[in-house]
């Protein structure tokens, strides 16, 4: 018996049972009659009858399966068996990924077969895909859902309430983007492409559609990489942070390259200036969602402690919060930022540097107060909690002060362009340095205090 | 060496401290009951011990091997079974063995031999090709447990392995135990049955609040000779209990009413010496019952002792 990988063949057994087995070919044989003898088995009714069966069965039911594949092993108490066996966070990832979903994929390829011997070449319209380009777009798609519902499902996976459903409309909200980007039915860049349908991607002409080819690709590698590395915490390695500052470096590699488009307000000589922007843009992103993740667990600022403390440099550097490495590339780009924007000159005062510094002053505000908030004794409504304060910060907050901004020209100006009140809400990068980010810096002074007031009562409380 | 070594190992479930400033020892070979009441932290223990939840700090060593810095080469040194342990009830008996076996990287030579050795040593052979959902609880912790040891680990950690199971299953499950321990196997059992585990621990871990009150070796405490022994006196009189308790074999000694107990330090010659002692001085002695000391009393004085004298 040939052993591929453990938790593969495992997902063999469970999922082909003998009558599972002889259903698929039941079920396709039967399909081809009927569509041979009722509907008069011409090319274009055979594609387009196969295509939403093969939706259902790739896409909902393969996302399905691959969500749950965590779920059924917490429940069924044998996580523990797993985490305790000699199998490597790889194999476990690519078990499960391809295990899990083994059923789908056994009963979504042939009918991938019959829709490619029987494809129309008219079948998306004018985006006129060839047969293998809609093949890699059906593969990849259900493949990046599978993954993505995989890898939702594993983030989640110790959340009390912990359900398929989430993972699963992720899952397939991404094949079904996947999908539609490669067939070029709906560019997903298509703001960044030009008339000529290339992409300028760091000086590089690439056609759109090979460049959203490799855009998923991309992603797609990020998203197996980021299931191996909860994997690996799952198994008790520690993870090192240099993954993460791979992934942060990569995408703004990525973004960066997208900066010599052509545009209505992107020149040519601020094309170097751009480039750092969309980089701090999309770090200060991912900054953001660090912050976030990480303001619900107590724990690994604790263990950085203990280790800090016990002079154990090689463990506090293992438990480093991502959001520090983050900061780490956010505020050399804020810097080169600095350097390479030219000032703009006219009537309004903007700053690039300064709506970046805001960015960061306000993700610092929000993740002080979030670490304040969700670090308390109980971790209980952290979901309430998150959006009570988002809807007084961005929602409540900003009517109130927008109320009336509109009405004139002035008082428009007065509220954006000059750093008026908005800017105590929003960066706006208008008005100075004390105009556009003197209100958040005093906020980011407020929230600390009260980050520190919510630590000293949680150290006492115990 | 001691096979197990843990060292300042602290556990929090914020803000709750499960586990507080954990240090022992184990010898190879050793069997060591872990007890404690409900919510002492034993769980939590064994599962740190085990490497499935991280600690907020401490170290733990297995084998001579750091199980935080190298967790899947400590995983092969151990097998686990835990009090809630499931099965994938849709694969049979062997499709399970053999999926763990192949989890462990046993060579694929050895697998199926292996498979065989593990049903037959936990006596599963004949329901090797049924579905483990079918098995009966007995079976299912026999598979469990198979599950576990497939690969030879050098310590076991069982968790309540006994809950659930019929009395003939428990007495199956102690003369396992018994054969693994003759092996040369490192085994931690948790139990609140404190009679199943006389047969074979050696060791007794206390933990109450997430700290280890005692670490007792039962074999130096059977070395002691410590017998509690009962006795009923005819009338009850201070000086007598005060003559009991200064006799040097008397190391404890607590009164009731008529009724005396003592533990005394000695073979059966000291004991008919230590009687013959007591009639010479007039104590009117009607009974003299010498008790076997039991884990379960050891464990009882223990939980009786106030924290401070147990660290004294």
């Amino acid at each position: 018996m040939i052993i591929i990988n453990p938790e593969f063949h495992r997902n063999l057994w469970l999922k082909f049972s003998t009558f599972r087995l002889a259903a698929m070919p039941i079920f396709l044989l039967g399909y081809l009659y009927i569509a041979g003898t009722s509907w008069g088995a011409n090319d274009a009714v055979l594609f387009s009858t196969s295509l939403p069966i093969c939706f259902v069965v790739l896409c909902i039911f393969g996302t399905y399966e691959a969500a749950k594949t965590l779920r059924s092993e917490i429940k069924g108490n044998t996580w523990d068996f797993q985490k305790m066996s000699a199998i490597g966070p790889w194999q476990l990832a690519i078990g499960k990924l391809f295990g899990a979903t083994s059923y789908a994929w056994y009963f979504g390829i042939p009918l991938l077969a019959v829709m490619a011997f029987n494809y129309p070449h008219d079948a998306f319209g004018a985006a006129r895909p060839s047969v293998g380009v809609f093949l890699t777009a059906s593969v990849l798609g259900a493949v990046s859902g599978h993954a993505s519902a995989l890898l939702t499902s594993l983030a989640s996976l110790h959340s009390k309430r912990m359900r398929v459903i989430l993972p699963l409309i992720i899952g397939i909200a991404v094949a079904s983007w996947v999908f539609k980007a490669i067939i070029g039915y709906d560019l997903p860049f298509a703001v960044m492409g030009s008339a000529d349908g290339f992409v300028r991607w760091h000086g590089f002409m690439v056609s759109k559609s090979h460049f959203d080819l490799y855009s998923v690709l991309f992603v797609l590698f990020w998203v197996v990489v980021a299931i191996q590395r909860l994997l690996r915490l799952e198994l008790q390695y520690k993870n090192a942070p240099l993954v993460w500052a791979a992934f942060v470096v990569s995408m703004a590699v990525y973004m960066a390259g997208l900066s010599s488009q052509g545009g209505a307000f992107i020149v040519e000589k601020f094309t170097l200036a751009m480039q750092y922007w969309l980089a701090f843009s999309v770090v200060a992103v991912l900054l953001y969602i660090k912050m976030l993740e990480e303001s619900k667990d107590i724990m690994p600022y604790k263990r950085f402690v203990a280790a800090w403390r016990a002079r154990d440099w090689s463990l506090a550097f293992l438990n480093v919060p991502r959001w520090a490495v983050t900061l780490c590339f956010a505020l050399p780009l804020l810097v080169a930022l600095y350097i390479s924007f030219p000032s703009e000159g006219g009537r309004i005062e903007f700053s690039m540097f300064h709506l970046g510094l805001g960015m960061l002053l306000f993700t610092l505000r929000d993740g002080l107060v979030l670490h304040a908030v969700l670090l308390g004794r109980t971790g209980r409504f952290v979901g309430f909690k998150l959006l009570f304060y988002y809807f007084v910060m961005y929602f409540l907050a900003i009517s109130v002060t927008l109320d009336g901004a509109f009405d004139t020209r002035e008082s428009f100006e007065a509220a954006f362009m000059s750093g008026g009140g908005i800017s105590f809400f929003l960066p706006t990068g208008t008005g100075g340095f004390i105009n556009s980010c003197g209100a958040i810096a005093l906020q980011c002074v407020g929230a600390a205090w009260f980050l520190n007031y919510r630590l000293k009562l949680f150290t006492k409380a115990k | 060496m001691a096979m197990i070594s843990v060292r300042g190992l602290n556990f929090e479930y914020p803000p709750q401290k499960i586990l507080t400033d954990i240090n022992f020892e184990l010898d190879e070979g050793s069997v060591t009951a872990l007890v404690g009441p409900n919510g002492a932290g034993k769980t939590t223990l064994l599962r740190c011990l085990t490497n499935l939840e991280a600690p907020l700090s401490g170290h733990i060593e297995v084998d001579g091997i750091n199980i935080h810095r190298h967790p899947r080469k400590a995983h092969r040194k151990m097998g686990y079974l835990s009090d809630f342990f499931g099965l994938y009830n849709d694969l049979t008996v062997r499709q399970c063995l053999t999926y763990t076996a192949w989890c462990q990287k046993l060579p694929k030579a050895d697998v199926q031999k292996r498979v065989e050795a593990v049903a037959e040593d936990v006596e599963i052979t004949d329901y090797l090709d049924k579905k483990a959902g079918s098995l009966s609880r007995g079976y299912r912790q026999r598979l469990g447990v198979g599950m576990a040891m497939i690969h030879e680990p050098k310590i076991l950690f069982l968790d309540e392995p006994a809950s659930g199971l019929d009395p003939e299953a428990r007495v199956n499950l102690s003369a396992f135990i018994v054969r693994l321990q003759q092996r040369g196997m490192t085994i931690i059992v948790s139990s609140h049955i404190l009679a199943e585990l006389e047969d074979y621990c050696t060791d007794m871990l206390v933990i109450r609040d997430g700290e280890i009150r005692s670490h007792v070796k039962l074999s130096e405490h059977q070395a002691a000779q410590v017998t509690r022994i009962e006795m009923s006196l005819l009338t009850q009189n201070a000086a007598h209990v005060e003559l009991i308790a200064a006799h040097p074999e008397v190391s404890q000694c607590y009164q009731e009413g008529e009724d005396v107990q003592c533990d005394f330090t000695g073979d059966a010659a000291a004991q008919s010496a230590f009687l013959k002692y007591l009639i010479q001085h007039d104590v009117p002695v009607s009974r003299f019952v010498p008790m076997a000391r039991t884990l379960k009393s050891a464990y009882m004085d223990l939980a009786n002792t106030p924290k401070a004298e147990q660290s004294a």
